[in-house]
């Protein structure tokens, strides 16, 4: 699959917490090329989990429209946006508990992974388990339990299983947090691997600038708003 | 490929289950626990239904045997062998008719027989019955080979009919026969003499007595007068051991089938040209099974209610197990709908592992349910009791299997339907629904109460199964109110302890009333306990209670049937072996001979041992007070060996014809014997008469007797100076008080004969009168017998005889003052009257031979007591104890219910405790953080501990202490309405629950609670290192 083009227009959303309304989005206008790597960065409380949530499809906006490719995802029913998961987008959450069972293997993980898409009908043009871990340079972990592997393995082996679907936009949140720099800098590099190697959009989600200095393009957020949109 | 893709899959299932085992072995063995509950329950009640029902058949004993009968009309005996044979013919081949595979005949004829030299003399049965002779002791001879011999009773003998070895009987049926043999039945009551009086000797009230049966050869038959008529017989003793549950519809059909065969055959009667057979059959195999239909019919019902009340408690645990163990795969879960799967394939693999590890739990529960059935038939059910493996077993299999997997899926709703984030930020139950929740305990809890009140009231006493839910109800309530009132008590806690520095304690109270998932698991614990108390305290107020049916109606620790004969009384033949009256006593049983006074039993004690011996009946006197009431007696009994008594009489004014002075005495061999020592005259004589008193007598009184050509009214004045008897070669006075007052009495009350009676310092002045009959003065025993009595066993008010009185067949008539009234009483319960043994037999001559004679043997007799009764002469028959009764009574139908309860509230209790273990494991992990943070802010270990501790105990030890006072009024409240016994007893049932098994119970249970408590505490802690906070919060 080809990289997936991401557009946000007048992308807004409020929180409602005991009566009061948070806003978490205001009005976000964003355009990502497809088959680029780009940073969304901001401080906490920014709006960058949500905005990665409303792409995701784990969450809809209170108003506004978000396109991945083709597919409007706001009005989507929750079927349709189980199958843009299954098939068209790759998501690896901050917590690696989050993204990966426990007690299983890379190979096995990327095998659970492959159910999203094959539990709907039609053909799905699935990666072989073992060759994308080869592809993304992690052969060598393909058969040693989640829980044995490091922070930085997980956080790859995370990515990799996000790349199971063969993905047209792969969401990455947080992906190099608790990493130290050796790790931070495997990570970037394979999330620019995968960019060039399979033309996949990727979006990653990050406080570190040198994550950010790693990709295509820096998209800042300030509470809700977007700060700058540039290249890196 | 779809096989490795399947196989792939089955392994990712087999590794997420290792690597939670500590969860998959929790579900494993609570699921195996609900279905092994949901399977116990008619495993057991099948076993159950068969141990009741060989019990019934055991007790009702050849009741359930076929009796076929052919009385052929006089002159139709012509050839009985022949005829026997041909009769036979007519009768079921034995093992045709399913459970009776064997038969036994017998010729019997009722004759008269010669008895001391003169014919004919005693009423006897003559008597041939296939086999009898391995039933019978042979005390002398032989028993007969061939015709012309004959084996009698060795009581016969014994009381002096004239009969002896090697001598010869004529019988009126024809025959002369030789004595070769004596004999005792080895008990009268054994299966193979089928309930037929065969063993029965008694004094005749108009005619002759009637002696035991005496036993001939079959040839001998042949020999009988064509006039004889003969019972024919075949008895068909039932195979009690083989008859199982399934093989009652058959019986009942082929038994119903018989009697209609027979039915037509007897009615036929002499309408039927050639027919040589006036059939009738007997059987009382449809009450007994019916007896037992109702017996299982309790079992059904009280099994389905307690094991329904466990299924359901263990489904609840199973339920919370499940969602702690679906919520610490809340993850996956999450990340399957992150992947993309589509609902059902994320149901699939939520609901995977769960429904793997029940599915292997169906045969391991399975095989616990029939575990348990086999460990509980061993414990309490009759010996052998198969566990037999049904179709409503199977069918529970698979409601057991159905509910587990419909915890399963209720447990994992929330978990499915839950979004991804949602399901990462774990958000709680909302207000809403804890208020919902809030009131949907009170309305269960209301529902709970008045379903108690509902069926106390209409429960009736002690007789509706379905009482056996109100324990439950009652426990529910209490439990989840005061699970809900506890938040609220901790809540007070918590301003006392914020800045006491006890922080253990504030973080405790804060805890418990934060937690309403921990109350949940703690108001399921307290019903566990409740029930757990209430079958602890059931069960002890049951046994107490069967305890005191089997004393009431036994009397004593053990009860021997004896036989009587002259010669062999057993009074004093108890005496001789326990002389001191420790351990023994003689009793009898006695049906009156009319009265119109008595309408129950009478049960005759010897009052001087009964206080030592035997047991009171709960509700009525003690057994002290009873001696002390029926013992009451101004004189002291005068027993006397002497050979020759005489007594000095002055006598004036004596009009009719003089009476004959007469001693009336009691022997061992004559209960009621005049010996006359002269006819009276004028002025002051000494009356002499010769006694054959040897072997010892009881001096009951004196008689003025009239003579028999003597019919008008004899009266006179007497003074009676005194009475001297002869022996050691001197005369001796003997001190029978003629001098004080109220010593003697005038009798015989019921006559027409009066006595005025005066004791003056010369002696003992009697003005009697009589028109009728014998005039009489009494020394022994007193007038009326004092008794201890029922109200429905004597006839009061109205034309009720006054004084009251009972009548032996010989028309004697003792009267008797009721000294106390009684609800209830030994072995006549409610029913009957307890006499003075002594007293009784002393006044009715006919006592002796028509009442039912027991010893009693007391709790501390020595082991060689039968030994030793048997040594002092008597003839043992069959011995009872109230162990074996308590144990009879241990297996009806509603026992077998309560001890079920016991069995599966203790197991639910358990399981109770592992599921709240199990949910502390799983918040361990989600507590951590928390109590990592409180480390790292410098919290002591210690006082973490502490508070941990304490948090465990606040909420298990609350669900103890709602449960145990809960479990104990539910015994209390709910006692009276539970069945005990599957009929019904007079006796006063005691409700109150024994306070020492409760606390044995609640102490064992805190313990188990602290023991959990301080592991729970300590799990929490382990699992609470600081670098558990640089991981994010899962």
């Amino acid at each position: 699959m080809t990289g997936l083009e991401v557009r946000c227009d007048e992308l807004r959303h409020v929180y409602q917490i005991d009566g009061e309304q948070l806003v978490a989005l205001d009005g976000i206008d964003l355009t990502i090329a497809p088959g680029t790597t780009s940073a969304i960065i901001g401080p906490s409380g920014s709006g960058k989990s949500t905005l990665v949530n409303i792409l995701a499809g784990l969450q809809r906006p209170t108003s506004g429209y978000v396109y991945i490719g083709d597919n409007e995802l706001s009005a989507m029913s929750q079927t349709a946006l189980l199958r843009i998961r299954a098939k068209r987008v790759g998501i690896a959450v901050q917590s690696p508990s989050r993204n990966l069972l426990p007690f299983a293997d890379p190979f096995d993980n990327i095998r659970f992974a492959q159910r999203g898409p094959r539990s709907f009908p039609g053909r799905s043009d699935l990666p072989d388990p073992a060759r994308l871990l080869r592809d993304l340079g992690l052969a060598d972990l393909a058969s040693v339990p989640v829980d044995r592997l490091s922070g930085g393995e997980r956080q790859r082996v995370a990515l990799a299983v996000g790349m199971a679907n063969h993905p047209g936009l792969l969401i990455a949140d947080e992906p190099t947090s608790q990493l130290d720099s050796a790790n931070r800098d495997r990570v970037v590099e394979l999330l620019r691997h995968i960019s060039t190697h399979f033309a996949t959009t990727v979006v990653a989600v990050t406080h570190d600038p040198q994550v950010a200095a790693g990709l295509d393009r820096t998209i800042r957020l300030h509470e809700g708003r977007l700060l700058k949109d540039g290249a890196a | 490929m779809g096989v490795d893709r399947s196989r792939r899959r089955s392994w990712l299932l087999l590794q997420g289950l290792w690597w939670r085992r500590g969860f998959s072995a929790s579900v494993l063995v609570v699921g195996a626990l609900v279905i092994g509950a949901a399977v116990l329950g008619p495993l057991y009640a099948r076993a159950a239904g068969e141990s009741t029902l060989r019990d019934e058949l055991t007790q009702a004993g050849s009741a359930t045997g076929l009796e076929f009968q052919d009385m052929p009309s006089v002159l139709q005996l012509t050839a009985p062998i022949s005829q026997f044979a041909q009769a036979q013919a007519k009768t079921p081949t034995p093992g045709a008719v399913h459970g009776y595979p064997t038969r036994t005949g017998s010729i019997y004829v009722q004759t008269f027989a010669d008895a001391r030299g003169v014919p004919p003399s005693v009423r006897v049965g003559m008597l041939w019955r296939d086999g009898a002779c391995a039933h019978l002791i042979i005390v002398t001879g032989q028993c007969p080979s061939g015709p012309g011999q004959v084996l009698v009773s060795q009581r016969t003998v014994d009381n002096d009919y004239g009969w002896r070895l090697g001598g010869r009987i004529t019988f009126a049926a024809g025959p002369r026969l030789q004595i070769v043999g004596t004999y005792t039945p080895r008990d009268p009551h054994e299966a193979f003499w089928f309930g037929h009086d065969y063993f029965e000797a008694f004094q005749g009230t108009d005619g002759p007595d009637t002696v035991d049966a005496v036993f001939v050869d079959r040839d001998e038959t042949a020999a009988l007068q064509p006039s004889t008529q003969a019972t024919l017989l075949w008895d068909y003793p039932l195979d009690q051991a083989a008859i199982r549950l399934n093989d009652v519809p058959r019986l009942r059909r082929d038994v119903a089938g018989l009697q209609r065969r027979y039915h037509t055959a007897s009615s036929c009667g002499v309408a039927c040209k050639g027919q040589q057979v006036n059939w009738r059959m007997s059987t009382d195999l449809v009450k007994v099974l019916d007896a037992a239909a109702h017996e299982r019919n309790l079992v059904d019902r009280g099994t389905l209610l307690v094991t329904l009340q466990l299924a359901l408690l263990a489904w609840l645990v199973l339920f919370e197990v499940v969602t702690d163990a679906v919520e610490s795969r809340g993850n996956e879960i999450a990340l399957a709908k992150l992947r993309g799967l589509r609902p059902w394939w994320t149901a699939r693999f939520a609901l995977g592992e769960p429904l793997v590890l029940l599915t292997i739990a169906m045969p391991i529960g399975f095989g616990l349910g029939w575990l348990a059935a086999r460990l509980f038939s061993s414990a309490v059910l009759a010996p052998h009791t198969p566990v037999v493996v049904t179709w409503s077993s199977v069918a529970a299999l698979g409601l057991g299997f159905a509910g587990a997997v419909v915890a399963a899926i209720a447990a994992s709703y929330r978990a499915l339907t839950r979004s991804v984030l949602a399901q990462w930020r774990r958000t709680t139950r909302s207000l809403p629904a804890s208020r919902a929740g809030l009131l949907l305990d009170v309305a269960l809890s209301l529902a709970a109460l008045a379903g108690l009140v509902v069926l106390r009231r209409g429960g009736g006493h002690g007789n509706n199964a379905t009482a056996l839910l109100a324990p439950g109800l009652l426990v529910v309530a209490v439990a989840l109110l005061g699970t809900r009132a506890l938040p609220l008590l901790t809540r007070t806690l918590l301003r006392p302890t914020r800045g006491s520095g006890r922080i253990g304690l504030f973080l405790a109270a804060r805890q418990v009333a934060r937690r309403p998932a921990g109350l949940r698991l703690a108001a399921m614990l307290a019903v566990a306990v409740g029930l757990a108390t209430f079958g602890v305290s059931g069960v002890a107020v049951a046994a107490a209670n069967r305890n005191a049916r089997a004393h009431a109606e036994l009397g004593a620790h053990r009860v021997v049937a004896v036989q009587y004969s002259r010669g062999k009384d057993p009074v004093a033949a108890v005496g001789r072996a326990d002389p001191d009256g420790r351990w023994a006593m003689a009793a009898a049983t006695w049906l009156p001979d009319g009265g119109d006074s008595v309408v129950g039993t009478v049960l005759a004690v010897d009052a001087r041992r009964m206080a030592r011996v035997g047991y009171s009946a709960s509700g009525g006197p003690s057994a002290a007070q009873i001696a002390h009431t029926i013992g009451a007696s101004q004189v002291a009994q005068l027993d006397t060996t002497a050979t020759t008594m005489r007594v000095v009489i002055s006598a004036s004014g004596i009009r009719g014809a003089p009476p004959q002075i007469q001693f009336v005495m009691r022997s061992s061999r004559e209960p009621f014997l005049m010996v006359t020592a002269g006819t009276l005259r004028s002025g002051t004589h000494i009356y002499t008469a010769r006694l054959d008193c040897a072997a010892g007598c009881t001096l009951l009184g004196l008689a003025w007797n009239r003579p028999v050509t003597f019919d008008g009214v004899m009266s006179g004045r007497l003074l009676v100076r005194r009475i001297e008897q002869y022996q050691h070669s001197r005369w001796a006075a003997v001190n029978t008080s003629l001098i004080r007052p109220g010593t003697w009495r005038a009798g015989p009350e019921v006559s027409e004969s009066s006595d005025k009676l005066h004791a003056t310092p010369a002696g003992l002045r009697d003005d009697y009168r009589s028109s009728s009959g014998y005039s009489a003065i009494s020394y022994f025993p007193p007038q009326p017998l004092p008794v201890v009595a029922t109200p429905a066993s004597v006839i009061t008010g109205g034309h009720a005889p006054r004084p009251s009185q009972m009548i032996d067949n010989l028309s004697t008539v003792a009267t008797f003052t009721v000294g106390q009234w009684a609800r209830v009483l030994p072995v006549v319960l409610d029913n009957g009257l307890v006499a003075n043994l002594v007293f009784v037999r002393a006044r009715l001559p006919a006592f002796d031979t028509e009442a039912n004679w027991t010893v009693w043997l007391g709790p501390h007799a020595p082991h060689d007591a039968l030994a030793r009764l048997r040594a002092a002469g008597l003839t043992l028959q069959g011995v009872q104890t109230t162990r074996s009764r308590i144990i009879q009574l241990g297996r009806q139908a509603p026992a077998l219910s309560l001890f079920l309860l016991l069995a599966c509230a203790i197991i639910g209790a358990l399981v109770a405790v592992g599921g709240t273990a199990v949910a502390i494991s799983a918040s361990a992990r989600r507590r951590s953080y928390e109590t990592a943070a409180l480390r790292v802010v410098g919290v002591p270990r210690r006082a973490l501990y502490r508070g941990g501790v304490i948090e465990q105990v606040l909420i298990l030890g609350a669900a103890v202490l709602l449960g145990i006072p809960a479990g104990a009024l539910a015994a209390r409240l709910a006692m009276p309405v539970i069945p005990e016994f599957a009929d019904t007893t007079p006796i006063l049932l005691r409700y109150q629950p024994p306070v020492p098994p409760i606390i044995a119970f609640a102490a064992a249970f805190l313990v188990l609670v602290c023991l959990t408590a301080m592991v729970a505490a300590a799990a929490v802690l382990r699992a609470a290192v600081p670098t558990r906070l640089r991981e994010a919060e899962e």
